[in-house]
């Protein structure tokens, strides 16, 4: 398994948001002494907060699982401030949000510009429940980007590029995808959509198609999609058919996907922090996960896979987490 | 099947044998269609939890679109009858009605109206009379109930029109959970609601929007104060394990931060303060 993260000076700012005045436009706003800038994990808003932190002369401030979050809410104040990782200002337990109330008292009668940086499913699950986008009412969302610039970022970011491969026209246009329904396995005739595109006779080329569906599949995100490119390369060649996500079809119920949530939400966690939230079930929760591809243990540290993040939205998605 | 117009020998022959295999028949058919649509629907169903209740929604009218035609099959050929054997028929069916099929008869069309007014659909979380559960079925005639004790209460469709419907969720895959804990009357009502609110937010099952807000809200109950939260579930299958679990968490916050209840001002070793100890 590949761990790739994207580097950030790869990364244009101006690519990733919608406007490319949009960063410039929002840090010149004088009415609006803070900004959030909200992202998918591995989406690159690290790319945004640097152009941030660059254009105001900022102090930064990286919060992690393991920081103290009153070092961020003291220097909120009379100079100019970047705060990244914001998700980790607070946790999914009872009285887990104190830093982060008082954060946003901070913010809230802050008289210069203060930068913060959210994980996208941080940032919508405390919208709803705290009306964080009430306080931080200028986000600046980090859009996903298209084939064709996810290809430019790998040609300069990736060592080697694979030889991209065409699928082989004569495979069936009907693959088998099978589903347990009352403890009875069964086969259904599904279309495969590899096999379709490479009969198409106007079909890309195999390494626009591969980009096509590296695309499709992390919603633009180029952490996570040279992360797949990664996973998905045998050896030194790819095919459009390779690429597809880790992690299993199965549900895993709803106190694992909760663990899972977290973990997507916070991008890195303390195994302990778990552990007081969900009992020593945990174990077997991140091992199934880190099994599965969706996340890497590292001592007390478990933080999220980019190649797995798309089986990981699916899987707390369905579950309907927050 | 075609029933001749002919003498009584004639209408006894097309009702024989052979009618009622080729009626077992179609039903036989008939059963096995609608039990795959139903099965189809159900796991489509569940694998899109948001869209669940509404993907069943469409079981009831399966089933009657199902059997509906079945019985046109089967009774079709009585349209061809002469007067004289509709009356008959009609006059059979009007006594068995009327002396002993009238609830099955008011069922059905109670069957009928829950399928065109959608007082509540399967999935759904009501209380019909005294019993309270998940709709688990919508037949022709009954409504199956599965209680919180698991417990599958069939009510006949005609309660539809004699008993009040509560339907707790209209539909949706969500639903209000209301839980409910004690504080002492000295207690720090602000922390305790602080306490109960994140419980209630924290929660794997909570569901939050702008239309689904939590509330936290204090009663004085004279002996004590309830702490009353009032969140929604994301799924209604689950409004027991979300109640459970904002108030083990709640409880267990409240002996971390000193908050006291009603039972730990009192405790069970000191007899003389558990006789003073306030009912409920």
């Amino acid at each position: 398994m590949s761990h790739t993260v994207v580097r950030t000076d790869a990364l244009s700012p101006t690519a990733l948001l919608s406007d490319d005045d949009a960063l410039a436009a929002a840090l010149d706003d004088s009415d609006s002494a803070s900004v959030a800038v909200v992202g998918q994990p591995f989406a690159g808003r690290e790319a945004v907060l640097d152009a941030a932190e660059r254009r105001l002369g900022a102090r930064r401030i990286e919060l992690g699982p393991e920081s103290n979050a009153s070092a961020a809410i003291d220097a909120v104040g009379s100079a100019p401030l970047v705060v990244a990782n914001c998700q980790h200002l607070f946790n999914r337990e009872v009285g887990g949000f104190d830093a982060l109330r008082a954060f946003l008292d901070a913010l809230s009668g802050a008289d210069s510009a203060v930068v913060t940086g959210w994980n996208s499913y941080a940032w919508s699950y405390l919208a709803a429940i705290e009306n964080v986008d009430a306080t931080i009412p200028t986000a600046l969302t980090v859009e996903g980007l298209p084939a064709d610039r996810l290809f430019e970022l790998a040609r300069r970011t990736v060592d080697t590029l694979p030889t991209f491969r065409r699928d082989d026209p004569n495979e069936s246009l009907i693959s088998t995808r099978r589903y347990t329904i009352r403890g009875r396995t069964l086969g259904v005739p599904v279309p495969d959509r590899a096999a379709i595109t490479a009969r198409r006779a106007d079909r890309p080329s195999p390494m626009e198609a591969v980009f096509e569906r590296l695309a499709a599949v992390s919603d633009g995100n180029p952490g996570v999609a040279l992360a797949l490119l990664e996973w998905c390369r045998d050896d030194d060649e790819i095919r459009p058919s390779d690429v597809e996500t880790p992690g299993t079809d199965a549900s895993p119920g709803r106190e694992a996907a909760f663990c899972l949530r977290i973990v997507l939400a916070s991008e890195r966690v303390c195994r302990e922090r778990l552990v007081e939230r969900l009992g020593e079930r945990v174990e077997r929760f991140l091992n199934r996960f880190a099994r599965g591809g969706l996340l890497v243990r590292a001592g007390d540290i478990v933080r999220l896979d980019p190649a797995g993040v798309p089986a990981a939205v699916a899987i707390t998605d369905r579950e309907r987490i927050l | 099947m075609t029933v001749p117009e002919a003498d009584p020998a004639e209408f006894a022959e097309a009702f024989g044998a052979s009618f009622f295999l080729e009626a077992i028949a179609v039903f036989g058919v008939a059963y096995l269609l609608v039990r795959a649509a139903t099965v189809a629907l159900s796991v489509v169903a569940e694998r899109t939890p948001a869209r669940r209740i509404t993907i069943k929604m469409f079981r009831p009218v399966v089933k009657l679109v199902g059997y509906g035609a079945a019985v046109y099959v089967v009774v079709g050929p009585l349209l061809n009858l002469s007067a004289a054997q509709l009356l008959a028929v009609s006059g059979l069916l009007g006594a068995a009605i009327g002396f002993g099929l009238q609830d099955v008869a008011a069922s059905l069309l109670g069957g009928l109206v829950i399928v065109a007014e959608r007082p509540y659909r399967v999935g759904d979380k009501v209380t019909i009379g005294e019993h309270y559960g998940e709709v688990v079925d919508i037949g022709l005639r009954a409504t199956t109930i599965r209680t919180p004790d698991d417990t599958a209460v069939v009510v006949p469709n005609d309660a539809l029109f004699s008993s009040n419907i509560a339907n707790a969720n209209a539909g949706d895959p969500e639903m209000l959970v209301v839980t409910e804990v004690a504080v002492a009357p000295d207690a720090d009502l602000e922390t305790a609601q602080d306490i109960v609110n994140d419980a209630l937010v924290t929660s794997p099952y909570v569901y939050v929007d702008d239309d689904h807000p939590v509330t936290v809200l204090i009663e004085d109950e004279g002996y004590h104060r309830t702490i009353r939260g009032k969140g929604y579930v994301a799924d209604l299958r689950d409004e027991n394990a979300y109640a459970s679990d904002v108030t083990q968490r709640s409880l267990a916050a409240f002996e971390e931060r000193g908050v006291p209840t009603p039972t730990r001002r009192f405790p069970p070793e000191s007899t003389d303060r558990e006789a003073e100890r306030p009912p409920g």
